[in-house]
This record gives C-alpha cells, sequence and structure tokens, in this order.
C-alpha cells in the first residue's frame, strides 16, 4: 500500500501546485467540498467513525471496537459485507486516515483531509480512497474505494457529507413516484 | 395516482404510479390543484435533454393544498395552499443565504454527474432529468416537495389557482431576465421570443420603466399577445432583416438591453439557423443559438444581454467578437424563483399584472399526451397549457 499518502503534512495542504515529477508519475488532486460548517465541528464530526453511514453511501453501520478500530457493514446485492479498519494516521482538525485490516473484499485506504476556507467561509474537506488494485475479485462495492471508480465516489460522498452537515438530510429520490413500477 | 410519464422521445402517456411518500424529514405531500406545461418540457418531450428515464414524471410547474408534512417541518402546515418553485432549493448553504436558490448545492443527488457538464452543478429541478436530480415533477395528482419551508409560497384564501400558478416558474423568469437586462427608465428593450417567459418579460419590463419593447417571433398569435401587453412586434419572417429592422427602430444605436428569451431550439432561417438544425439533426452540435447571436450582434454599446435561456450544451460560431467590441454585459442562468414569488405575488394582489392573460388552453390530465403533441406542432394557436386537476 502506497505509504506516502498516509504520511500526515505540516505544511498548509492546498501550497503546493507546481510538482518536480515528469507528466505520466503526477497524481490529480482528491475530490474537495466546502462545508458551511466550523472546522471543529466538522473534525469531531467525522472522527466519530459511527456518523459515516449517515453519508457514506452504501453504508449500513460502523461498529466502534476500540478508539482506533471498527467494523464496517455495507449493503451490496441486498446482503451486508463486513470488514474492519484502524486509524492509521490522525492529527487534530487537519487530517483523519484509516486502513482495512484482516480479510477486506479488496484492502484500502481512505484519507480525510480538513482546512479552514478561504475568507473564513467554512471547511474544506477532501477525500481520498485508494489500495491495491485487485483485477478480477473486485466487487462493485470495493471499486467504489479502489481504482478509477474511487474518485467518482468519494466526490458523491462529500456532497452528501456536505448536505448533511449543512442541511441535516442528503438528497434522495428513492422510493418516489414513477411509471416505471405500473 | 395519475401521472403524466415521459415514455420516449415524441411519447408521454398518462400512467398510474405509486403515491408520493414523505422521504426526508423537511419533505411534504401536496394535492396538486393546477399545474402547465412549460415549453421548456418541449425540449424534453423532444429528447433534447439527455438523462431522461422512462416512466419519469413531468412538470415544474405545480401548485396545491399540503396534505402532509415531514417531522422537522416548520412554516408549513396542512390544508395551506401553496405554489412550488420548479428549481429545488435547501435554504441552508451558501448560495441560498444570497438568495441565489437555483445554485443550490445539495439538492441534487446527481450533483457528481453534473459537475461532469457543468464542473459545479446546480439546484435539482422538479421533472427535468436525472441530471437534474430526477425528481418527480407535478404534472399529476400528488408531488412531493423537499424542503417545503424554503420551496412554497402561502397563498391567501379566495385567490384564484390560474392567477398565482405562474408564481412557480415563467413570471420570476421573466422578471429575472428584465431585472437582468438592467433597465432605466426610458431604456428600449428587445426581446426575442413571445412565448410565456417572453410575454412574461415584455409586462417585467414595463414594470421596471422600460419605455419601449420590441417584441420578435413569428407566430402571429403570440406576436398579437406580444402587441396586447405593449410591445412593438416584429415578425421576422415579414422583413428585410432582423438586424437591420432593429437598427432602425433604435435610431441607429440598438437597443438597451437585449433578451433571449428564445433558447436552445431556436427556429429561424438563416444560413447559421439552418447550420445548427443540421449540426443537432446529426448530433455534432448540441444548442441553436441563433436569436443570442443576434441579440449580440444588435446589442448598443455597453448593453446588457439577458439569457433565461435555456441552453444545455455547447455553442457554434457566437460573434464574441462582437460582445467584446461593444462591452456588452451578460447575464443568464435558472431562475432564482424563491428570491421573487413573494414580492411578485404582492404586485398581483395589487392588481399591477394578472399572469394568467397566458393560457390559452385548460385541460384534464388525460388530455396531456395529446396536449403535448399539440402544443409541439402548433405553437401559433398553443403559448400555455394548464391542467386542471380534479
Amino acid at each position: 500500500m502506497p505509504q506516502s499518502n498516509l504520511t500526515p503534512r505540516a505544511e498548509p495542504l492546498r501550497s503546493a501546485t507546481t510538482s518536480t515529477l515528469p507528466t505520466s508519475e503526477r497524481q490529480p488532486r482528491p475530490p474537495s467540498v466546502t462545508i458551511g460548517k466550523p472546522l471543529a465541528e466538522v473534525f469531531a464530526f467525522l472522527r466519530d467513525f459511527s456518523n459515516f453511514p449517515l453519508f457514506m453511501k452504501n453504508l449500513k453501520a460502523v461498529e466502534k471496537l476500540s478508539t482506533t478500530r471498527s467494523r464496517w457493514s455495507f449493503e451490496h446485492d441486498a446482503k451486508l459485507v463486513t470488514w474492519d479498519a484502524v486509524i492509521d494516521a490522525e492529527e487534530p482538525n487537519r487530517l483523519i486516515a484509516w486502513k482495512t485490516t484482516g480479510e477486506a473484499p479488496a484492502p484500502h485506504f481512505g484519507v480525510l483531509t480538513l482546512e479552514p476556507a478561504v475568507g473564513d467561509r467554512g471547511t474544506v474537506v477532501s477525500l481520498k480512497t485508494d489500495g491495491d488494485k485487485q483485477p478480477g475479485k473486485l466487487l462493485g462495492l470495493a471499486s467504489s474505494f479502489v481504482g478509477k471508480d474511487s474518485k467518482s465516489q468519494s466526490t458523491v460522498n462529500l456532497y452528501r457529507l456536505k448536505a448533511y452537515l449543512e442541511t441535516g438530510e442528503f438528497p434522495t429520490i428513492e422510493g418516489q413516484a414513477n411509471g416505471r413500477n405500473s | 395516482m395519475k401521472a403524466l410519464c415521459w415514455q420516449g422521445k415524441h411519447e408521454i402517456s398518462v400512467k398510474t404510479v405509486n403515491d408520493p411518500r414523505i422521504l426526508n424529514p423537511h419533505d411534504a405531500i401536496i394535492r396538486v390543484t393546477q399545474a402547465a406545461i412549460c415549453g421548456s418540457d418541449l425540449h424534453l418531450y423532444n429528447g433534447y435533454i439527455p438523462t431522461m428515464e422512462k416512466g419519469d414524471v413531468m412538470g415544474h410547474e405545480t401548485m396545491g393544498e399540503i396534505v402532509e408534512v415531514g417531522p422537522k417541518v416548520k412554516n408549513r402546515k396542512v390544508g395551506e395552499k401553496i405554489v412550488i418553485p420548479f428549481d429545488i432549493a435547501c435554504g441552508s448553504c451558501s448560495f441560498c443565504k444570497q438568495d441565489e436558490f437555483s445554485f443550490c448545492d445539495n439538492t441534487n443527488p446527481n450533483t457528481a454527474l453534473a459537475n461532469t457538464l457543468y464542473d459545479h452543478g446546480g439546484s435539482a429541478l422538479f421533472g427535468y432529468s436525472h441530471l437534474y436530480g430526477g425528481y418527480a415533477g407535478g404534472q399529476a395528482e400528488y408531488i412531493r416537495v423537499p424542503f417545503v419551508d424554503t420551496n412554497s409560497l402561502a397563498i391567501p384564501a379566495g385567490v384564484p389557482d390560474e392567477k398565482v400558478l405562474f408564481l412557480s416558474d415563467i413570471f420570476p423568469t421573466g422578471f429575472m431576465a428584465a431585472e437582468n437586462a438592467n433597465i432605466k427608465r426610458g431604456d428600449t428593450v428587445a426581446i426575442w421570443g413571445a412565448g410565456p417567459v417572453g410575454l412574461m418579460a415584455i409586462k417585467s419590463a414595463f414594470l421596471l420603466g422600460a419605455e419601449r419593447v420590441i417584441s420578435i417571433d413569428h407566430y402571429s398569435g403570440r406576436l398579437k399577445m406580444a402587441r396586447d401587453a405593449g410591445a412593438h412586434v416584429v415578425n421576422f419572417e415579414d422583413i428585410h432583416g432582423i438586424l437591420d429592422e432593429i437598427n432602425y427602430l433604435t435610431g441607429g444605436k440598438g437597443p438597451d438591453s437585449c433578451i433571449d428569451a428564445v433558447g436552445l431550439e431556436a427556429h429561424g432561417s438563416t444560413v447559421t439557423a439552418v447550420l445548427d438544425r443540421a449540426k443537432t439533426t446529426v448530433g455534432i452540435g448540441t444548442d441553436r443559438p441563433d436569436a443570442l447571436r443576434q441579440a449580440i450582434q444588435a446589442c448598443k454599446k455597453g448593453g446588457y444581454v439577458s439569457v433565461p435561456g435555456v441552453y444545455g450544451g455547447l455553442l457554434d460560431n457566437l460573434p464574441f467578437g462582437a460582445a467584446f467590441g461593444k462591452g456588452l454585459n451578460f447575464k443568464m442562468g435558472q431562475t432564482h424563483t424563491q428570491k421573487y414569488m413573494k414580492p411578485l405575488l404582492d404586485r398581483i394582489l395589487a392588481d399591477e399584472i394578472d399572469p394568467s392573460f397566458v393560457i390559452t388552453h385548460r385541460i384534464k390530465i388525460e388530455d396531456g399526451p395529446q396536449a403535448y403533441k399539440s402544443f409541439n406542432e402548433k405553437k401559433d394557436d398553443f403559448v400555455k397549457v394548464v391542467i386542471q386537476m380534479n
């Protein structure tokens, strides 16, 4: 698993806009949202992983096993898929990083970074997930966290997080009226 | 319940579908009393807007009576009569707090998809494809309204539905278009399109101080309504050339502002318009901006070009050199309906305007499929269709 993504950083997270790497090795930026809530409030919400089902797609429950270990239960194809995770790195009000442990369907890590928005306009949250790719063994669920779909899934989850923190709900049309059922 | 559902290009059906229910705590369920068919519904009917799914409930101009509210609804009560804005806003994000409701961040579950087109998707809309959230619309017996405290205007008892239904979309849209034209007392405003939005923009322009409004279209029925609204009308099929005519009408200076109330399905017969249609037929162009090109070309130096729209994709051959050379100001976008609903209701109740003048047809929901077909084919006769629910 690439370690450099898990290394806590001391300098402002958005400062470096130049890269000395060759073009082919440059990484795209992780998806970000700006949430109109204070940094400490957003960090406290995210540090408690049992809040993740309130916004993370298909996540039904997170059971805290200790201050750093947790068990995540996802819904996939009408079944529950479970894996454990451990907090790998943490900087108060800046960074939370976790990785799966044991027999996860596709081992991966996640990194949430937080910083105040420019102009005192809230909190910027970025989310990156990735891991070793296992071609042929990926569930549709695991591809949400690993590989090329992970960025769009992180974007979806960040927008749901923003909507939940700003309004108390995230937008949905599941179960609405439509002519496909008739 | 009964609902008008999109079944494919040129195919609308009345279907019996599942009733809406409360899905989120700030929702309400409304029994629809009246709904309208919009010109922009025809973009869906004609297959111009991607991400429609068979069975999607149509309609974004809706009013009715609240029959159920979610547990976190604060200001609305069962029994109240409300008009519902076409754009869905949360009321809490940074955009909503600035009254920029159609830019809302928090109502489109498919924002990530919208971002792939526009980089930053705006609010969800009722009944207007999954790109805009896929919300079931109001051409139905009931509708679910998220964040009803933000997305409703309470109507006093005794006010006829027809007088206020258009606060849902076309009156705020025409008014915002006129406001965006930065009209000063004494100005001349040229408005392309004499459909309902154009007609509301004509009336709004006069309310905002315009001295003269030039209305441009080619449907004589619509131009008659524009003339009745006080405009000087121009049928672009009966003149030498549109730019020549506008230049003449404005003493060689050009209109102070131009409003493009035509959007992506422009009908013109100029060379560029014909090319546009060829491109959209073959699939290499998406929008037909002939009205916009003319508006840019005609406008005075330093004037305002106001675009209530609708545009969807990419334009070819836009005279941006003319726009730059004349230092034009552009204002555009989906209406921030919630911002305008109450002030415009006040104007209606003060008898400054009765928006029901645009209605040409009143139907029952069973007549909906035929009405779509007729509306699309006979725009001279069909200006605004209102569905009266039981």
